[in-house]
């Protein structure tokens, strides 16, 4: 995706991007589906220079991400009844487990989220 | 990216997108990101607001939202700054979502089903292309 992007951007413009990657150690234990597609968060700079860009910058945002994953829970809780009433108890029960996954992943150090800019 | 390996997600996100509209996932989301667009995303408000300083877009700009899913947050930047966007997804119900919003909100913007690894666009036409949590 950073290789399409960088054909796709003309000289000088910008690309920024927030992902999820596995924190120290490169793993994440297996809960459900949730890190099926996850890569060590460090794999980012190399990733993105090896496809062109240039003036790569990051920025850590896991704290705030995991006010994001505990406000959902709580929110979610709260609103239960009407949320399964509009997706389903199959959906809600689905997403309610991914979250709370994420937010485990998150307390035990596995998963940082990161904001990433750089320079085509 | 080839679809298929996805195929099951595209199947749960599009189901997702389909109940989205409802008003409790509306105050859900906006508890939580403060904003609704119907979405999956974990970017926030300031979030957004950050990536579009980090991309230095203005009305000038033209705008690539790869995996847009229902509009977030590329029919923001569109709002915020002025800037064109065009937003991708291989999740189709979410674009119909997304281009509607856009229409709602009053910015200027092409909807196009596609992955993020087989960008159907020429060379050079973008000032910036952003992505929020796609899976990789």
């Amino acid at each position: 995706m950073l290789r399409a992007s960088k054909r796709v951007l003309r000289a000088g413009g910008r690309v920024a991007y927030s992902v999820l990657g596995t924190g120290p150690g490169g793993s994440v234990k297996p809960r459900g589906t949730f890190n099926r597609f996850m890569i060590p968060a460090d794999r980012y700079r190399p990733m993105t220079i090896e496809a062109g860009f240039t003036d790569y910058t990051e920025r850590d945002v896991t704290e705030a991400f995991h006010g994001t994953a505990t406000r959902w829970i709580e929110s979610a809780t709260e609103l239960e009844t009407e949320l399964r009433a509009a997706l389903g108890s199959t959906i809600f029960e689905d997403k309610f487990a991914s979250r709370a996954e994420t937010l485990d992943a998150i307390e035990t150090g596995e998963v940082r989220r990161l904001l990433i800019a750089a320079t085509a | 990216m080839d679809a298929s390996p996805h195929a099951d997600l595209v199947c749960q996100f599009n189901g997702y997108y389909r109940s989205a509209s409802s008003p409790s996932v509306a105050q859900l989301e906006h508890r939580v990101l403060g904003c609704s667009y119907g979405g999956n995303s974990f970017t926030d408000v300031a979030d957004a607001r950050a990536i579009a300083e980090l991309l230095n877009l203005d009305a000038a700009s033209v705008l690539l939202d790869v995996g847009t899913g229902s509009g977030w947050p590329g029919v923001f930047f569109g709002k915020e700054t002025g800037c064109r966007v065009v937003l991708t997804d291989i999740a189709v119900d979410g674009l119909v979502l997304a281009a509607r919003r856009a229409r709602s909100e009053g910015v200027s913007a092409g909807v196009v089903a596609a992955s993020g690894e087989l960008l159907p666009f020429r060379s050079h036409m973008f000032d910036a292309v952003t992505y929020s949590d796609v899976l990789c």
